[in-house]
């Protein structure tokens, strides 16, 4: 290790924050998973086959990332939003016009949710054709499930808040659709929209939901998934072919 | 085997590493573009020029930022002043028209902004963005030739004057010697009353004569005491309608008043008045090109080119389009095209609003005077002719009755033409006027006879002698097959000639109204006196004529019109 690394990881404030050495031996690495609270959900030792691109394409990863963007930009976007009208969408023309690369924001924020809900639909995909679903991981497949049904959420809530001709049909359509459950459908819908209408209640409940309800499910489930997975010993692998070539390959 | 994994290890973080050092130069290029784009912009290079020019010129330079006109109480972010610098705070430069500030037009764009007379999206700060033409903007700017139409967002109840009245009123106004204290456009003034040039927007009140003449009362000496005195009721309420028609030489005023004496509200609703056989008015002037159909129009897509084309010629413009080419000139085309983009249903909070606005929507006044002769031209015009002398257009089969025309009014009672207003002729293109109907009032409709009254008297003497005993409808068959038919259709259905059979007509119509306009005819038509005779035709008996009468009696509804649109 060079002086420079030396001094940077040598010291005091380092040590105390960092509890373990460098990561060059197997403890060490494994030490800088287990004692890292973002890590520590992640398994400690994977299978080079485990991470292979052609295994995983690291679909669950890039809908990580995605909903990490999305988190990021929509704070950020939450500074120039109010859910109310006519301000909703007033605000819209003020983050195309005026925010500095406010359309970018807006833009990044509007394409990562889009890739999210194509990702995560195939990740599911990945994992039906992988048949990673099965026994222990049922439960696991079940909570992906609703992860998937979260993100469909998200999508739709979000597709209110611009407040313009485009979100207020979209959502004249989906309310109408909730409202054709069964029974309780006509409560669905007013409970929805906080109303019989869309109006600015409706406004306000997607915004909530949007903003606060959805996404802390999300990361709760998220959380639970991930770890399950590490629990289930990593990724799902098919068992090995020993008679094939390359079987020697772990 | 140890090794071997890794040495596999080793090149695969490798070759990741790489990817990812490359990814990250990838991103950091990506997320540069976002405050880049916000650096150059149109609007800085325009306010650049603008300092290069003042430099020249000797005018304070700007800082560079976005400019707006901010007022919340009208619901307004106009950044327009962004780049037309001169409208905002920025000095006037002559030379470039950008930078030019905006002409006197009563309003400071520091009060109202300029979205609220010009359209256009007041938010952007791009060129094509800001002037609406992007799509999903419905309020596209006003075109800059009909600018002075922008009024409208407001403007759009000013009153159409009583044209006799107003021009008594101004006669009188002259003969009074008013323009010695009040200026109008221009004229007098010297005596030091208040301009009168703009009270057709500003109003007049009704008791301004009073208040004259207690002034006077009080006054010991001067212009107070020698210069006034009573006036007959009846020409301070002509000086009040000549004050009232008084809009400084508005454009959009005098479009407005020209649009009115051309009948077009007797097929198209503004603000709820008007009858139905067209699309309602009350936003024309919001209208976008992208709503438009061009199949029948040349020359640019522009709603300005569309309307004009139109007005030129309405069936090419819209296939079956029941509107006929009324032969305007194209000055008349030109107004026309103002007074429709002028009518934008705009919605200002109501404390900014004029006072001929809050009378029209608040107190239910018409935006248009309700005597006779006004009215006419309101509703009427279009069909029956600005002289009531009736029309014939190429495009419609139909020739509409010259109801001002004396044959006509002598046989007609006022208690028939008021039924034919209220009911109109259902199924034909004449509208029922009445309350539930088109909409017009009680008292209006009785203007209206009044003033049709005045272009022919009712002679009932001469109608009268056609009060005839009974007829026989089965003997007038054979006679209206022969006489009537050619004209008002086999079954009285109408064919180029009023619609016998209508059940409206014939209610209002008496026996003897019917009696006498097949005696006499009209003048004027093709409908010859039949109890004259001519050289082509023998003339009838009274018998044959009541018999005729009898047959009109019996004739059985005519059958419903077809939808238009053809039958599906």
């Amino acid at each position: 290790m060079s002086a420079l690394g030396r001094l940077l990881t040598g010291n005091r404030v380092w040590r105390s924050i960092v509890r373990h050495g460098f990561p060059d031996s197997n403890r060490n690495r494994a030490l800088a998973v287990f004692s890292n609270l973002f890590l520590h959900v992640h398994p400690v030792k994977v299978r080079l086959r485990a991470i292979a691109f052609s295994r995983t394409f690291f679909l669950g990863g890039l809908a990580a990332a995605c909903f990490l963007i999305l988190t990021i930009t929509g704070v950020l976007l939450m500074l120039y939003y109010r859910p109310s009208v006519p301000e909703a969408y007033d605000d819209m023309k003020d983050l195309e016009f005026v925010v500095s690369s406010g359309v970018f924001l807006r833009n990044l924020h509007r394409w990562s949710a889009h890739a999210m809900v194509a990702i995560v639909f195939l990740h599911m995909v990945r994992v039906f054709f992988a048949g990673a679903y099965r026994p222990p991981r049922e439960f696991n497949w079940v909570i992906g499930v609703v992860l998937f049904v979260t993100t469909i959420l998200l999508s739709y809530t979000g597709y209110l808040l611009p407040w313009d001709q485009l979100a207020y049909w979209g959502v004249t359509v989906g309310a109408n659709m909730a409202g054709a459950t069964p029974w309780i459908g006509e409560d669905t819908r007013f409970l929805l929209l906080g109303g019989t209408e869309i109006g600015e209640p409706a406004l306000l409940r997607f915004y909530v939901l949007h903003c606060v309800i959805l996404p802390a499910v999300l990361v709760v489930l998220v959380a639970i998934h991930i770890w399950r997975v590490r629990k289930d010993g990593g990724i799902y692998l098919p068992p090995l072919d020993l008679s094939r070539d390359g079987g020697g390959k772990r | 085997m140890r090794d071997i994994q890794v040495r596999q290890t080793d090149l695969g973080m490798t070759r990741l590493l790489r990817i990812f050092a490359a990814l990250a130069v990838v991103f950091v290029a990506v997320l540069a573009i976002a405050p880049v784009r916000s650096r150059f912009t149109e609007w800085r290079d325009v306010q650049e020029r603008y300092n290069e020019l003042a430099e020249g010129a000797g005018a304070a330079p700007l800082d560079l930022a976005i400019q707006q006109i901010w007022k919340p109480a009208l619901g307004i972010t106009d950044r327009c002043t962004t780049c037309h610098v001169a409208m905002g705070t920025a000095t006037p430069l002559a030379g470039e028209k950008l930078f030019a500030a905006h002409p006197d037009v009563h309003h400071d764009p520091a009060d109202l902004g300029c979205t609220v007379c010009h359209g256009g999206q007041g938010r952007a700060t791009k060129r094509a963005a800001a002037h609406g033409d992007v799509e999903f903007w419905d309020d596209p700017l006003v075109p800059r030739r009909y600018a002075a139409a922008g009024c409208g967002g407001c403007h759009t109840h000013l009153r159409v004057p009583a044209q006799g009245l107003a021009a008594r009123g101004a006669a009188l106004f002259a003969r009074y010697d008013c323009p010695t204290c009040h200026a109008v456009d221009g004229h007098g003034g010297r005596g030091g009353g208040p301009e009168l040039t703009l009270a057709g927007f500003t109003g007049v009140p009704e008791d301004w004569h009073e208040r004259h003449l207690r002034r006077h009362r009080l006054a010991e000496a001067g212009p107070w005491r020698d210069g006034y005195g009573e006036l007959p009721a009846e020409d301070a309420a002509a000086i009040t309608e000549y004050l009232r028609s008084r809009f400084g030489g508005a454009p959009l005023a005098e479009a407005k008043i020209a649009a009115h004496r051309l009948g077009c509200r007797g097929c198209h609703k503004i603000d709820g008045a008007g009858g139905d056989a067209g699309p309602d008015l009350t936003s024309i002037g919001r209208r976008l090109a992208a709503q438009l159909d061009f199949t029948g129009v040349g020359g640019e897509r522009t709603t300005a080119n569309w309307l004009a084309q139109h007005f030129r010629d309405p069936v090419r413009v819209v296939p079956g389009s029941q509107m006929p080419d009324l032969g305007l000139d194209d000055a008349q085309i030109e107004q026309l095209d103002l007074y429709m983009f002028s009518l934008r249903a705009l919605d200002v909070p109501a404390k900014f609003w004029p006072p001929d606005r809050v009378r029209a929507a608040r107190l239910g006044e018409r935006d248009f005077a309700t005597d006779g002769e006004t009215l006419f031209g309101v509703f009427c015009a279009g069909c029956h002719g600005a002289d009531g002398r009736g029309r014939q257009f190429g495009s419609l089969p139909v020739a509409f009755p010259g109801v001002a025309r004396p044959g006509f009014l002598a046989a007609a009672s006022d208690a028939f033409l008021v039924k034919t207003i209220e009911q109109g002729r259902p199924g034909r293109l004449m509208p029922a006027w009445g309350a539930m109907d088109g909409g017009l009032r009680p008292a209006e409709i009785d203007a209206l006879v009044t003033w049709l009254r005045g272009r022919g008297a009712e002679d009932r003497e001469a109608r009268a002698k056609w009060s005839l005993p009974p007829g026989d409808g089965e003997a007038g068959k054979a006679l209206f097959a022969e006489r009537c038919a050619s004209c008002h259709g086999a079954q009285g259905e109408g064919l180029h000639a009023p619609q016998l059979a209508n059940v409206a007509f014939r209610e209002a119509a008496t026996d003897e109204f019917l009696a006498a306009t097949i005696a006499l005819g009209r003048a004027g038509t093709q409908m010859p006196s039949f109890a004259a005779g001519s050289v082509s035709f023998a003339a009838l008996d009274p018998a044959a004529i009541a018999d005729l009468v009898a047959f009109v009696r019996a004739l059985p509804p005519p059958p419903p019109p077809p939808s238009p649109g053809g039958t599906p």
